[in-house]
């Protein structure tokens, strides 16, 4: 019994089974040796013979022990089992009871916890879900390697090439190479523009995904002058071919090329992201490859690295055989950091720092959520002190009342936690847009399993942190004070203490999100002001890729663009139309080239790299860009080679003069500067603009270009508008990605937005919530002190007087959660400086801004528990007491 | 103690019980007496297997206990039929009789040899 010290206690009211069974044998035994003796025996014989009679009363007593044990610890479970059917139940019914109050919390909680979950979600796709790849964690990204399309014995390797990796067996088990591109295709449901990835020979191996219908590439397709083959992605497959079993026997053309479609490929394989079909690279290459890639192939390298390698192992070999490769320079140079990269960590990139500060800023908006419910389940306890009492009274032990408190707050967590997964459910193609692609497309956020336990476990613990304290607080009930009118003021006076300390925790944590709130608005703003050099309202763009089969010679592609584009200019509501290489902001990788003055083409110091872009007359007039000098010509000349450099360009290699006139170097030739345009941002808005040249099109003749066109018809017109003129002109040839020049402006800041929406609107709750506290304290506050007011008030005072009371405890509150926060949200803000554009993480403007706006916030809230005490007679507070 | 007597008591001992607390509740030594006088000492009882017994009949529902204070003013452990071991009974006992009577019949008759 002593090591079950809690035993003894329960028999204060329940069984004692060992007295019991002792009581009733002993009754027994004792009674036959009566009646014995009364029939004349003596004692001694008596006693033998009831024994004889009894049997072995020591073996029966062990056995009724073990059988009464084992009913009394069933009858127990069952007890508690009724116990906490009864407290659930109550807990119901008190929580239906008061339906406002409960409304009130589970959506305050639903918030709180939705917010969590849906942020969640994105970090279970970002950090714990494995990717739909064999063994993921052992695939490394690998760096600085090339493939060579056209190997040239000539020309030795100046890089690592794909054949050194695979070579490396010892430290990658498998890789493969891949690069991405845009190819034409034909033999789908329609023409379309279809985002190709060429793979090298056990590319689907190396991941460890096998193609669900047909086969991967054999050896025979990955060799020059072997059937060319394409693996078509699942999507692809549904939309273009409507899931055909037999599309392996369907063929498609890929620029005007014929290629056998051999498999198709899981829908959870979409690596890398966007990818309509891979293609078997064959080495050396057609020209064909080269034209998805405009003559630069961006290849990259996935490796499985053999057992037992690890990452840092396998980053050593790689340094040396880079070094290998450069005998001359290698002692100069330090190791390049990180040539193999966790696959994972790869595609995620720099999203980490802003998932973490999101998932940071969802905890605290919970915080505050909790902390607000703490403070009604405060209030409510005072109110509930006589219910609680008249408990106590009847028997119930505080233990019981604080389950049954606890159990009531599990209960509010519980509906809070169930109304959050819809809350979740709605907010994660918010989350998707606030991973990187490459990952969001083989590890999108979704609220599944393992997501709805991670809510139902903060539901369980958010209940703990804002239950607990009101339960114990309420159970320690002084019945004398409870059961009199008018409730206790000991009690209250403490309870009011616990609230102005959680509002000012509420009000200190909400300036912390309102400010990384702000510092992420101004970051946006910021960014969203800078000048991208071109006026991007009034202005749609469409893609096309020319078919080399189709567009051969210079010729034929000059006299198909000035076709659409003379359409263009002849339609309605169009002023200015033009094509383009490469659009400002896009993603789209182009080429540099080393340029030079004429006057220095042999002096390195003065050449510098410079962005190439083709470009058809009219085109910096259609972006709003200012030129200087002369526009580029529609037609070439090619005794009078003309180029338009822009602004840094011209400083770069002109510095203090005029650029107009001069003659200069580059890989296309010599050639002379006419005009001088404005600096455009060519790969992002947040990407310094580079050193940039637009040579006519007319001149090179690319068969990869964009269409812009700027008009007063509204913008579907205007994508309409190019739509019908390509149609017109070839009915065969497909555009893509026709949208707004806004929208590829937005584009570059898309995950940044998704960031600053998702932190504005948990700073905007938390401000609320804030606001929420402070008004539900000083009201209560104010209903409390009724007939204090009014004794105030029938003594002389005056309703300003009054008024100051209330404005005054708010104040006080607000000013001390304000500085606290504030100092908090300097001390934290460090975190935000990698997600942040161009502005200081002490931004002074939202250092004073967030607390003014809270601080108001804050006076408002004490504004109507302010009136309400204004209104105090001393007739109602007579009547209150 | 006869083991062979007892034996064939097994399965009707808990009959016996509920037979006893038929009219009123007893306690266990008062069970005791009552199938003591009621057989005439014919039938021995290892008296302390009535309390297994009792718990057996306890635990499937046919037999109630309360604690009560003897005239004597002990504590003892005052056992009643329920409504469901009332029925159990009636079942049982007609089962028995039944069975005695055919066994009985069999018993009486002269094996006839055609």
């Amino acid at each position: 019994m002593s090591e079950r010290p809690w035993l003894r206690y329960v028999q204060f009211w329940g069984t004692d089974v060992d007295r019991d069974i002792d009581d009733e044998l002993r009754y027994h035994i004792e009674m036959r040796i009566a009646d014995f003796i009364a029939g004349g025996a003596s004692p001694e014989q008596a006693r033998e013979a009831a024994l004889r009679l009894f049997g072995d009363p020591h073996s029966l007593t062990t056995t009724l022990r073990a059988h009464d044990m084992r009913k009394l610890k069933q009858e127990r479970r069952a007890d508690m089992f009724q116990d906490l059917r009864q407290d659930v139940q109550y807990g119901i019914r008190k929580l239906m009871q008061a339906p406002r109050f409960t409304a009130a919390v589970a959506i305050v909680l639903a918030l709180g916890i939705g917010a969590n979950t849906a942020v969640f979600s994105a970090i279970d796709a970002a950090f714990l879900r494995p990717l739909p790849f064999f063994e993921p964690q052992r695939l490394v990204l690998v760096a600085n390697a090339q493939i060579r399309l056209r190997p040239d014995p000539k020309r030795p390797k100046s890089i690592p090439e794909l054949d050194d990796l695979v070579g490396m067996r010892d430290v990658f088990s498998s890789v493969a190479g891949y690069a991405t591109g845009g190819l034409n295709l034909l033999g789908g449901a329609q023409p379309m523009r279809a985002t190709v990835t060429y793979v090298t020979p056990r590319f689907f191996e190396t991941l460890g995904r096998m193609p669900v219908v047909g086969r991967p590439f054999s050896n025979g397709e990955q060799i020059a002058g072997g059937r060319n083959a394409v693996v078509l992605s699942h999507a692809l497959w549904q939309r273009e071919f409507a899931g055909d079993p037999d599309v392996i026997t369907r063929h498609v053309s890929l620029n005007g090329v014929e290629h056998d479609v051999v498999g198709v490929m899981p829908a959870d394989f979409a690596f890398p992201d966007q990818t309509d079909l891979w293609i078997g690279l064959q080495v050396p290459a057609s020209p064909n490859v080269m034209g998805a890639f405009r003559n630069f192939f961006p290849a990259h390298f996935v490796g499985r690295l053999a057992p037992r390698v690890t990452e840092s192992l396998a980053d050593q070999r790689l340094e040396l055989l880079r070094r290998q490769y450069r005998p001359k320079r290698a002692k100069d140079e330090a190791p390049v950091a990180e040539l193999a990269t966790p696959l994972r960590s790869e595609l995620l990139g720099e999203s980490k720092a802003a998932l973490f500060v999101l998932m940071g800023s969802a905890a605290l908006l919970l915080l505050i959520a909790c902390a607000n419910v703490t403070n009604l389940l405060l209030s409510r306890a005072t109110t509930r002190q006589r219910e609680i009492a008249v408990r106590v009274v009847l028997g119930a032990t505080r233990l019981r009342v604080i389950r049954q408190l606890t159990i009531e707050s599990a209960l509010l967590a519980l509906v809070g936690g169930v109304m959050a997964c819809f809350v979740a459910w709605a907010c994660v193609g918010a989350l998707t847009a606030a991973l990187p692609a490459g990952l969001a497309a083989i590890a999108p956020p979704r609220v599944d399993i393992r997501v709805l336990g991670f809510t139902m476990l903060v539901a369980v613990v958010t209940s703990l942190i804002f239950g607990l304290w009101p339960a114990v607080g309420a159970s320690r009930v002084n019945l004398n004070d409870a059961m009199k009118a008018g409730g206790g003021t000991a009690t209250r006076l403490r309870g009011r203490g616990a609230r102005g300390v959680l509002v000012i925790v509420e009000v200190s944590l909400a300036l912390m999100l309102v400010v990384g709130a702000g510092l992420l608005i101004e970051s946006l703003r910021t960014l969203l002001t800078i000048d991208s050099g071109i006026r991007t309202e009034h202005l749609v763009t469409a893609r096309m890729t020319l078919p080399a089969a189709k567009y051969a010679t210079d010729a034929a592609k000059n006299t198909f663009v000035s076709s659409v584009l003379a359409r263009l200019t002849a339609a309605p509501g169009v002023r200015t139309a033009a094509a383009v290489t490469s659009l400002p902001m896009d993603k789209e990788i182009g080429v540099s080239l080393l340029v030079a003055p004429e006057d220095a083409p042999e002096d390195k110091t003065r050449s510098v790299f410079a962005a190439y872009l083709a470009a058809t007359p009219r085109y910096f007039r259609a972006l709003g860009t200012p030129l200087r000098g002369e526009d580029l010509p529609a037609t070439s000349d090619s005794t009078h080679r003309v180029v338009v450099v822009n602004q840094t360009l011209a400083k770069k290699l002109w510095p203090g003069q005029d650029a107009i006139g001069k003659p200069f170097n580059s890989p296309l030739g010599l050639h002379t500067v006419i005009g001088v345009v404005g600096d455009i941002r060519t790969r992002a808005l947040d990407r310094e603009p580079t050193a940039q040249m637009y040579f006519p099109m007319a001149e090179v003749g690319e068969d990869y270009l964009s269409i812009v066109v700027r008009g007063d018809a509204d913008t579907k017109t205007l994508i309409a508008g190019i739509r019908d003129a390509v149609k017109s002109v070839d009915p065969g040839q497909p555009i893509y990605l026709a949208r707004t020049m806004d929208q590829v402006a937005a584009a570059t800041v898309a995950p940044r937005r998704t960031n600053t929406v998702l932190l504005s609107a948990f700073g905007l709750l938390a401000l609320v919530l804030a606001a929420i506290g402070v008004y539900a304290v000083l009201a209560y506050g104010v209903a409390q002190r009724t007939r204090e007011i009014g004794v105030r008030v029938a003594l002389g005072a005056s309703v300003s007087d009054v008024v100051r009371l209330i404005v005054v405890q708010g104040t006080v509150l607000a000013a001390v959660g304000i500085v606290i926060g504030i100092t908090a949200a300097y001390a934290l803000a460090r975190y935000l400086s990698s997600i942040l554009y161009q502005v200081s993480i002490h931004d002074p403007v939202v250092f004073v801004v967030a607390p003014a706006l809270l601080f108001a916030v804050a006076l408002l809230a004490t504004w109507l528990p302010a009136r309400r005490a204004a209104r105090v007679t001393p007739m109602e507070a007579l009547r209150e007491a | 103690m006869s083991r062979d007597k007892g034996d064939l008591l097994q399965g009707t001992l808990g009959m016996l019980i509920l037979k006893s607390l038929a009219t009123h509740g007893l306690h266990g030594y008062g069970i005791a007496r009552w199938i003591e006088s009621v057989t005439k000492q014919s039938l021995s009882i290892e008296e302390g297997s009535l309390y297994p017994a009792l718990r057996r009949l306890e635990d499937r529902g046919w037999v109630d206990s309360t604690w009560a204070v003897s005239d004597t003013n002990r504590r003892v452990r005052v056992y009643s039929l329920t409504r469901r071991g009332r029925q159990h009974l009636r079942d049982q006992a007609t089962t028995w009789m039944q069975f005695a009577q055919a066994v009985t019949l069999v018993l009486r008759t002269e094996p006839s040899y055609v």
